[in-house]
């Protein structure tokens, strides 16, 4: 498959990091066509500006979004790769969405009963690799804002048969080098799967 | 009619109020200046932090990130300054509007780089996390949907559940939650929209 991967965290030393690196390795093994958005690295804008939320019914948005569209309509497969903070994705991938999942990019704007379709219908699977501070009970208490987003909001604009795959490392603060070697061999061991 | 409960008390309740949406003609800012207004005739002392114009920063950065778990680690002005701000508050209220069933980048970035360690909670020895928040007693939120009720029910709303459920539970243990949403709002007519804003009014003038 075409597979985008998107990764979200500032620093190159940290788990999550390492989980990108483990996902294209995996992807690659795989057999997989891999593309990677570094949104940090790339130092990419996750605020909305003025203008382009006052054009936002036609899609408008400055020239830097332009790759990441092309990135979007071109990937069979989007691959998330994000510490969870706060319950959700951190605010530059949010603003990654925000700026570009676009009117007439990811959706079109109806008017009828639904307000909007989707336009992501070449996209079959969304991969979540994520790492949660608090422990699964905790993340299921408050409500898991950040896994509905992903498994509801944004799947629906996707292939009608689109899968979701949730790989997720929880209470990391206080997990063992074991536990982060194994999730980084359980990352690269599921994207290496031809069938994602 | 009873007196607004803040009417019978002798120090004013303060309110910390933050705003995000880059647009100062949206609806979202008349509902800005709806809850302001509200607020002011029940008599609160109010905090005011409108992320857009202020040039607040969405996104944590790596230095941010590192210094995470220090003691008190806000170094960047205006974190620092919002960070300050929020003790002492009793109530908090976001105004903002819902984009992808949550809030913008930028609101997300105020729970990120503000709510910090230090700021929000501490982690014992032990790895318990205990609050630092337990002095906010209420917690509202005031927003727009551009999907329908329904489809933002089924989606999960997140902006809600972050704030009624994730916040919510660093609180003071019998904080109470306010929600106002405004759904399919690019086809609410102008009269929906008016009754909205005075009814957001209203109900802040007696919270």
């Amino acid at each position: 498959m075409r597979a985008l991967v998107v990764h979200c965290h500032p620093c190159e030393e940290s788990l999550v990091a390492a989980a990108r690196d483990a996902a294209v390795r995996g992807l690659e093994a795989g057999g997989h066509e891999v593309r990677l958005i570094d949104l940090y690295a790339e130092g990419f804008r996750p605020e909305l500006a003025a203008h382009e939320w006052r054009g936002h019914v036609d899609g408008v948005r400055d020239d830097d979004c332009a790759p990441h569209i092309e990135a979007l309509r071109w990937a069979e497969a989007i691959v998330f790769v994000y510490p969870t903070w706060w319950g959700m994705q951190p605010a530059m991938l949010r603003g990654w969405l925000d700026r570009v999942w676009a009117t007439g990019v990811a959706y079109d704007l109806t008017g009828d009963l639904t307000g909007l379709v989707g336009r992501l219908k070449h996209v079959r699977r969304l991969v979540v690799v994520t790492t949660h501070g608090s422990s699964k009970l905790q993340n299921a208490l408050q409500g898991e804002s950040g896994k509905r987003l992903i498994g509801r909001g944004l799947r629906v604009l996707c292939h009608p048969l689109a899968r979701t795959r949730w790989i997720a490392l929880y209470g990391v603060d206080a997990c063992s080098d074991l536990d982060r070697r194994e999730f980084l061999t359980k990352v690269e061991r599921r994207l290496s799967r031809r069938r994602l | 009619m009873a007196r607004p409960r803040s009417a019978r008390r002798s120090t004013p309740r303060r309110t910390l109020v933050v705003h995000a949406h880059p647009g100062d003609d949206s609806l979202s800012a008349a509902l800005l200046d709806a809850t302001l207004s509200g607020l002011d005739r029940a008599g609160h002392e109010v905090v005011l932090q409108r992320l857009h114009p202020d040039g607040f920063r969405a996104a944590m950065s790596a230095e941010e990130r590192r210094e995470y778990h220090d003691e008190y680690p806000p170094t960047d002005p205006i974190a620092r300054r919002y960070a300050d701000e929020i003790g002492g508050v009793e109530s908090m209220v976001f105004v903002y509007p819902t984009w992808w069933f949550g809030p913008p980048a930028l609101l997300k970035g105020w729970f990120d780089r503000v709510l910090v360690h230090g700021v929000a909670f501490s982690l014992d020895d032990d790895g318990g996390l205990r609050s630092h928040l337990r002095h906010v007693r209420r917690v509202a939120g005031v927003t727009t949907y551009g999907s329908p009720r329904w489809v933002v029910r089924l989606s999960g709303d997140g902006g809600r559940r972050s704030i009624n459920r994730t916040l919510r539970m660093m609180c003071h243990p019998r904080c109470r939650t306010t929600w106002h949403g405004l759904y399919a709002v690019d086809e609410a007519e102008p009269a929906t929209t008016g009754a909205y804003v005075r009814e957001v009014e209203e109900a802040f003038a007696t919270w």
